[in-house]
């Protein structure tokens, strides 16, 4: 498993050009971020061109970044991780033009049941897990189905049979006790 | 009240733009606002690199191996040779500034008596601050850089680059604090000088310590026959 001081060396000759660092980039990383660009649009060939996007972002952008990671706050790995959200996420919701059909959520929430989530806690090893863990269960898996499956309001409103201002109450306060509990860690 | 007001993001709007749950009207108003607010971009990477970690959760999947190339043929597609007038056409629709600089480069070799069986490279090497002309004479060896803007700090030195494809970037040498600096191209570098990336970074006195950039890129330019 590459590093992540590996991954910004990566990054920054990729912001010089560096093909090959580029290759070596794709190599260590793309298995990762198609997971992520899969899970959300839960479509194969959407999810590859998602992908394709991303990392002609990340040779556009490198050099933007590259010089300062530290600066802008994010750690490598994370800044990609944010790119093929954001990709996933924009294309998602273009895409549905902020409605969902019932039939369509249902089937998203039926695919985020239970045994995901134990799996999740399983691997979740750093603050936002033990800060998740302060959350209701519930709230908790909300936020995991906005982050992980890119949920919207409409589907998680389904999901937990909530009207929709009510979920984005919740959701907004779920948010505040998480940015409460991160930055007590300090 | 003379300007239009500006959204206020409080902290669970950068939040629910970070998880994606923003509604996506508000979401591209929240993306168009991020472009020059340093603050809010650094208030979003803080939501950013907090939830991560949460991708823990998901099992890694290969992309289908075609996939990179598909990738690599978008981003570095092959080079054909294409007339002046094409590459010109494409060079006028870049800044203003570039255009001129690259018109001084292109007509100066050519009021050279220069050897005809070569055709010369050039370069221009453009980024936010720098502009500089590369052209390379491979009759002496020789790259002729000169800098049309930009200006290192006291303590520091311009380094120039010489990307070629799938290598590492190698130096080519520092700049001199004048206008004009002649390099002579190590013999290593001459074969692959054409159709090469190259870059100018911001180094400390005298160069990279390490041999691999290690200060800021400043700009990048293409090597192209004209």
């Amino acid at each position: 498993m590459i590093n992540p001081v590996e991954i910004e060396q990566l990054i920054a000759r990729v912001a010089l050009g560096d093909r090959a660092a580029f290759n070596a980039l794709y190599q260590a990383t793309s298995s990762k971020l198609f997971s992520v660009t899969m899970r959300i649009l839960s479509n194969r060939s959407e999810a590859e061109d998602a992908l394709q996007e991303v990392y002609v972002k990340v040779w556009n952008r490198a050099a933007s970044f590259a010089p300062n990671i530290a600066n802008r706050g994010y750690s490598p790995m994370a800044w990609l991780v944010s790119i093929a959200r954001n990709q996933s996420i924009d294309l998602i919701r273009q895409r549905r033009g902020g409605h969902v059909d019932i039939e369509e959520a249902f089937d998203l929430a039926d695919s985020s049941a239970l045994p995901e989530a134990v799996t999740i806690q399983k691997s979740e090893n750093r603050e936002i897990a033990r800060c998740l863990a302060t959350l209701d269960a519930d709230r908790a898996n909300a936020v995991r189905g906005a982050y992980l499956d890119g949920q919207s309001y409409e589907e998680l409103a389904q999901h937990y049979d909530v009207p929709l201002n009510t979920m984005r109450t919740w959701l907004r306060r779920s948010l505040m006790k998480l940015k409460d509990c991160l930055e007590a860690r300090l | 009240m003379s300007d239009a007001p500006r959204q206020i993001w409080d902290d669970a709007c950068v939040g629910e733009y970070a998880l994606g749950v923003m509604p996506y009207a508000e979401r591209l108003r929240f993306t168009a606002d991020l472009k020059n607010d340093r603050a809010l971009q650094m208030r979003l990477a803080n939501w950013d690199e907090n939830f991560a970690p949460m991708t823990g959760a998901l099992t890694d999947l290969a992309p289908p191996p075609m996939l990179l190339s598909q990738i690599e043929k978008r981003l570095f597609p092959v080079a054909r040779p294409v007339s002046l007038f094409q590459r010109l056409g494409f060079w006028q629709a870049a800044t203003a500034l570039g255009f001129a600089a690259l018109a001084a480069v292109v007509i100066m070799p050519q009021l050279l008596p220069a050897p005809i069986e070569t055709a010369p490279l050039v370069a221009v090497i453009q980024g936010e601050t720098i502009v500089v002309s590369a052209s390379y004479n491979s009759v002496d060896g020789t790259l002729n850089v000169s800098r049309k803007r930009g200006t290192e700090a006291a303590n520091e030195d311009f380094e120039l680059w010489v990307i070629a494809a799938n290598n590492a970037p190698v130096s080519v040498g520092v700049l001199q604090s004048g206008k004009t600096t002649i390099i002579k191209v190590p013999e290593a570098l001459k074969a692959i000088i054409a159709g090469s990336t190259l870059a100018i970074t911001n180094e400390p006195d005298g160069g990279s310590p390490t041999g691999q950039p290690t200060g800021t890129i400043l700009g990048t330019g293409l090597v192209l026959e004209i």
